[in-house]
């Protein structure tokens, strides 16, 4: 009696405090503002720390001109058109880079995903040519399309190919065999049972890839534009180099760095739009 | 339908998890499958439900052997095995084929009486184990199969839920007299539900007895004639107060 004892007290403390820790991690978990406003610390010290060292000469300007130096660069585009010019450009590469990648990866990703034959049929080769760093592929892709807009857009693609097509394939085939067994269980045709578990149990990992699909896609319109183009982010980032303004290159990474954000925190919004069911660690924050 | 299980083995591997086990429930039996775990209760159910064909043997509905799956068993697996992207009320819409708006009043009558009313918008990450099986044991009555396989339906809930789903489930049966095998750990379960009590034994798993149990339903827990048997039972599966006590004994 007394040892049973003894063990009861030894063991209710351990529970409670473990408890008692994971009440603590709930209730210091930062609000949305201070989150905010924690995060913006660095950067903000940083950009006053730059214009600072700009503005007293510590540091040639023409090599780093300062960051209202940069705004203005901006300003100037947004009044003279160019911005709007080389930005729409830019998009419409990779919007339809994006497109036609994710399209292409879907197709195959299924095909490969549902049928072990297709799987033993395309995958080997698909992976082989993974192997190959895509940007080895610009100069073939200039000398068959030209310097043009298709050549951009093939290259962009096959960017973006790859992380979809990654994780379509990776998404169905690891939907949980007992789901699928509840849907066998209710005689569901293989149309059916496509339809209405493995494309929405696959759709995490899909929209996983469809996100780092999209950054690579701005990494390769990067690419694209850095060889040959007159128009775009990248051509400025060139001319920039050429005519021996930093301020031009710097607007344009920022500009980057801004289009980049807004795409991936649209596809974010429809991740978590989509997904809203899914049981995440983080779900609870909101 | 009338089910019927002969000599069914099941190797994973070489390694042989069912051996030789045949039975039979006749149309409108309450089969209970009764045994330790792991002696191949989910394994013989899995292959009566037509998910898994790697079995030897024969399994035959209505007379005629059969293999795959079929509408008319429905299923209720021993987890909840919800679709995470479906709200309770959809979840337990899955296996219905009518109009949306149908389905939706079946469903949630059902929900009503597995005491999940108001739950019906939850997604399965909202619930507790005990509701999401509950969600799973509507989903599988909700479209009236004519056989129902169900394993260990009751196992994650408390014993008073446990108590009236059993209820309900007699209540159900009373209502169009479905074929049900039920794999439980719970004697007493078996014993308050079954016309049938199947008892395996043993890894490999065989059919070591089949106890028939003739006493009308609703039965009273207190029932001498059940108790014999529960004792009977227990002492067959080694469980039984004198040998717990030579155990306790000697340890
Ligand atoms: N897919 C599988 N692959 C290999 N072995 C398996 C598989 N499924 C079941 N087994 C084995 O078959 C045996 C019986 O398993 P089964 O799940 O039927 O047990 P059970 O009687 O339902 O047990 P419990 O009461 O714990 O649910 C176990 O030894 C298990 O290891
Ligand atoms: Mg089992």
């Amino acid at each position: 009696m007394a040892i049973s004892q003894g063990q009861h007290v030894e063991k209710k403390p351990i529970f409670e405090t473990t408890k008692g820790k994971q009440k603590k991690v709930g209730k210091t978990m930062p609000s949305v503002f201070g989150h905010v406003g924690l995060s913006l610390v660095l950067p903000v010290l940083l950009i006053l720390l730059w214009e600072g060292v700009t503005r007293f000469q510590i540091v040639e300007t023409h090599l780093l001109p300062a960051p209202t130096v940069i705004v203005e660069t901006i300003a100037d585009w947004a009044v003279d058109g160019s911005l709007w010019q080389h930005g729409g450009i830019t998009l419409y590469r990779i919007f339809w880079g994006f497109i036609w990648g994710s399209l292409a990866a879907v197709a195959l990703g299924s095909l490969v995903g549902m049928s072990n034959k297709a799987e033993t049929m395309f995958d080997p080769l698909i992976q082989a040519f993974r192997a190959i760093p895509s940007l080895a592929w610009v100069p073939l892709f200039i000398l068959w399309l030209g310097i043009g807009e298709p050549s951009k857009v093939t290259l962009i693609s096959v960017g973006v190919f790859f992380p979809v097509y990654l994780n379509v394939v990776g998404g169905i085939q690891s939907v949980d065999r007992k789901l699928i067994e509840v849907g066998k269980a209710y005689g569901l045709s293989s149309f059916q049972l496509v339809r209405r578990i493995i494309l929405p149990a696959s759709m995490p990992s899909f929209l996983v890839g469809l996100r780092s699909g999209l950054g690579l896609g701005w990494m390769f319109v990067v690419a694209a534009e850095l060889m040959g183009a007159s128009q775009g982010l990248g051509y400025l980032l060139i001319l920039g180099q050429n005519t021996l303004q930093p301020e031009v290159i710097l607007a344009s990474i920022v500009l980057f760095a801004i289009l980049g954000k807004i795409t991936d925190y649209g596809l974010k919004k429809i991740q978590s739009r989509v997904l809203h069911w899914q049981d995440r660690i983080d779900s609870s924050k909101g | 339908m009338s089910i019927e299980v002969s000599n069914v083995s099941r190797r994973f591997k070489g390694e042989t998890a069912v051996n030789n086990v045949s039975f039979q429930a006749e149309k409108g039996e309450i089969v209970g499958l009764l045994g330790t775990s792991g002696c191949g209760k989910s394994t013989i159910l899995r292959a009566i439900a037509g998910l898994d064909n790697g079995y030897e043997g024969t399994i035959s509905v209505n007379g005629n052997p059969k293999r795959g799956t079929s509408k008319e068993l429905g299923v209720i697996f021993q987890e909840p095995r919800l679709m995470p992207w479906l709200t309770v009320v959809d979840n337990v819409c899955f296996g219905l084929a009518g109009t949306k708006a149908e389905n939706q009043i079946k469903a949630k009558k059902l929900l009503k009486v597995v005491g999940l009313e108001g739950f019906e918008n939850y997604y399965p990450k909202q619930l507790s184990g005990g509701m999401a099986q509950r969600t799973a044991i509507a989903r599988a009555l909700v479209t009236e199969p004519d056989t129902l396989l169900l394993d260990e339906p009751f196992s994650a809930l408390d014993a008073f839920t446990k108590l009236q789903l059993q209820d309900m489930v007699l209540d159900l049966w009373d209502s169009y007299q479905p074929t049900m095998i039920i794999v439980t750990h719970d004697i007493d379960e078996a014993l308050s539900l079954c016309d049938r009590v199947v008892i395996l034994k043993g890894q490999p798993g065989e059919l070591y007895k089949n106890v028939q149990l003739n006493q009308p339903k609703p039965r009273s827990k207190a029932d001498p004639e059940l108790a014999k048997i529960k004792e009977e039972i227990l002492y067959s599966l080694g469980l039984s107060r004198n040998t717990n006590e030579k155990i306790a004994k000697e340890a």
